[in-house]
């Protein structure tokens, strides 16, 4: 796994772990942000369990692990929390907050720890980072992805954390960390979005906040960064795609065959 | 590493499906302890009904039957519980194994890292039996065999922070590791309670064997009204065999998780 400080200054960083090639290869890879302020860190979708230990061999290099205060969720997948547990169980002050939609269901994630989970109102809120003084922001994005989704945004850095939104499937781990060629990486990012975003009103409204806040970065959970003038063309395709696109009709014929043929065979 | 994870997994596994199969069985025990019930009533009717002072011993022994129900129903219900309890510390048991593996795993990555960025590995990462040493000390104690680790090792100085890190890492790992064993214990102690039930309910099981032969024996002297006995006799002894059978099957499940657990143990020491 691979890590780098994104952004540095006084005393306010962010770094992203990523382009981990130690995962097994039907795990998607995934990055993981650390917000540090002076001794006090907030883990940003801390990841899956199968690579907590890359996740947390990596850090140790940033800060003392005992200096993460808070965990925040984008949403509820596996990807996003399922290593939950191992990180209560390093950090067991930790502050974890996500959706109140999905607070139930992600502690099912406990591993036989109760999770006592703080959640974010549909509205967002303000996340403090730790003890510093410095906080975070959720701000939301409901139905672009999960229908209890937030996007995070760090009013020192400029940078947005968005989770799913502006996430691309890589071809390998060599590509770079940042968006090099906006146009080459729309074909890795084009499908994502078509299929795991269910409505282009809610991106919409999304961008239209986004637009608002006007990050210097844009940092999703899978692929690359964006930042300069990338931050604004992405906005822009984002506003115009169509997504949540799915052939209602297709395969429904032979599927119907098949439960006809099931039904005659009962009969028979 | 991940070969050991995988049997410590399968063999969890195994205690569990041992664990279904024990409750299954318990459970169609609750249904012969409930026939044996059924029987004492009807043995109590027909003990009324037959001459007054022939029928008089019949009443003890039917009477002694619906004790015998209840002493099978007291212990399969606490077998029940057991088995819930055991497949809890179980699930406990995976839990902690799965830390370990996590914490020891993220360790060697570090390591790994450690030794790269002092030297060029000669090793294969996940062969690098250097690394591994710090785990297989007799001791047991991987703070203490890190840090050592890290001063022969490595020629550059570990910043504090990482040896901070590492350290309370390597403590995580025998922290879940420790876990794993007191769990493990704990369920060893479950499942030997559980085969001590058992001999119990074959104890109970002699009971009822007894008791159907002495029925059968006093049926001799019954001048009317013996017929209505000896199916009573017939499903005692049917009922008895049954209860057998089963405990034969709960008796070979409970020392197969017993052998498991032991081995899980014994594999982690
Ligand atoms: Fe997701
Ligand atoms: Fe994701």
């Amino acid at each position: 796994m691979k890590s780098k400080v994104i952004y540095k200054e006084q005393g306010h960083q962010w770094v992203i772990l990523g382009r981990d090639t130690e995962r097994a290869d039907n795990v998607i890879d995934t990055n993981e942000y650390l917000i540090i302020n002076n001794g006090n860190a907030i883990l940003l979708d801390p990841g899956g369990i199968e690579i907590f230990p890359q996740v947390l061999a990596e850090i140790t290099r940033y800060l003392n692990v005992e200096e993460i205060t808070t965990i925040v969720a984008s949403h509820q997948d596996p990807d996003i929390m399922s290593s939950l547990a191992m990180w209560i169980d390093l950090c067991p002050d930790v502050d974890v907050y996500c959706s109140w939609l999905w607070t139930g269901f992600i502690s099912h994630f406990g591993m036989g720890t109760k999770l006592d989970l703080l959640p974010i109102p549909d509205q967002g809120m303000e996340i403090p980072i730790g003890k510093s003084g410095a906080s975070i922001f959720a701000i939301p994005a409901h139905y672009c992805h999960s229908s209890g989704n937030f996007s995070f945004f760090d009013p020192i850095s400029e940078i947005l954390f968005s989770g799913d939104v502006g996430s691309a499937l890589l071809p390998n781990m060599d590509v770079s960390l940042f968006v090099e060629d906006f146009n080459t990486h729309i074909q890795y990012m084009e499908g994502f979005h078509q299929r795991w975003m269910p409505s282009s009103t809610a991106l919409k409204g999304w961008v239209r906040r986004v637009k608002e806040l006007n990050p210097s970065m844009i940092c999703p959970q899978h692929g690359c960064i964006f930042r300069g003038e990338d931050v604004a063309r992405l906005l822009n395709w984002l506003e115009t795609l169509d997504v949540g696109k799915i052939n209602q009709d297709a395969n429904n014929a032979e599927l119907n065959q098949n439960i006809s043929m099931r039904r005659k065979k009962k009969e028979d | 590493m991940d070969d050991k994870l995988h049997i410590g997994k399968q063999n969890t596994n195994k205690v569990l499906w041992i664990c279904v199969n024990i409750l299954n069985i318990a459970r169609s025990l609750d249904s012969l302890s409930f026939e044996i019930n059924m029987l004492a009533k009807n043995g109590s009717i027909n003990a009324a009904r037959v001459d007054r002072s022939k029928g008089q011993m019949m009443v003890p022994l039917v009477a002694g039957l619906s004790d015998i129900s209840q002493q099978i129903r007291t212990e399969i219900d606490l077998l029940k519980t057991e088995c819930i309890t055991l497949s809890r510390k179980i699930s406990l048991c995976s839990v902690s194994t799965r830390r370990h593996y996590q914490y020891r795993k993220s360790l060697i990555q570090s390591l790994n890292r450690l030794q790269d960025q002092d030297q060029n590995p000669l090793l294969d990462q996940s062969e690098n039996s250097q690394i591994l040493d710090i785990f297989t000390s007799k001791k047991r104690n991987t703070v203490n065999s890190l840090s050592s680790w890290l001063d022969e090792k490595l020629s550059d100085e570990v910043g504090e922070l990482e040896r901070a890190n590492l350290e309370k890492v390597a403590s995580k790992s025998d922290g879940s590791q420790n876990q794993f064993q007191v769990f493990t214990q704990e369920s060893i102690r479950i499942i030997q309670a559980a085969i001590k039930r058992l001999e119990r309910i074959e104890k109970i099981r002699l009971t009822a064997k007894y008791v159907a032969s002495y029925i059968s024996i006093n049926v001799a002297y019954l001048e009317a009204g013996a017929d209505r006995f000896h199916g009573l006799v017939e499903n005692i002894n049917s009922i008895v065999q049954q209860l057998d059978e089963q405990q034969q099957e709960l008796i070979k499940y409970a020392e197969q998780g017993q052998r498991l657990l032991q081995t899980m143990l014994s594999q982690r020491n």
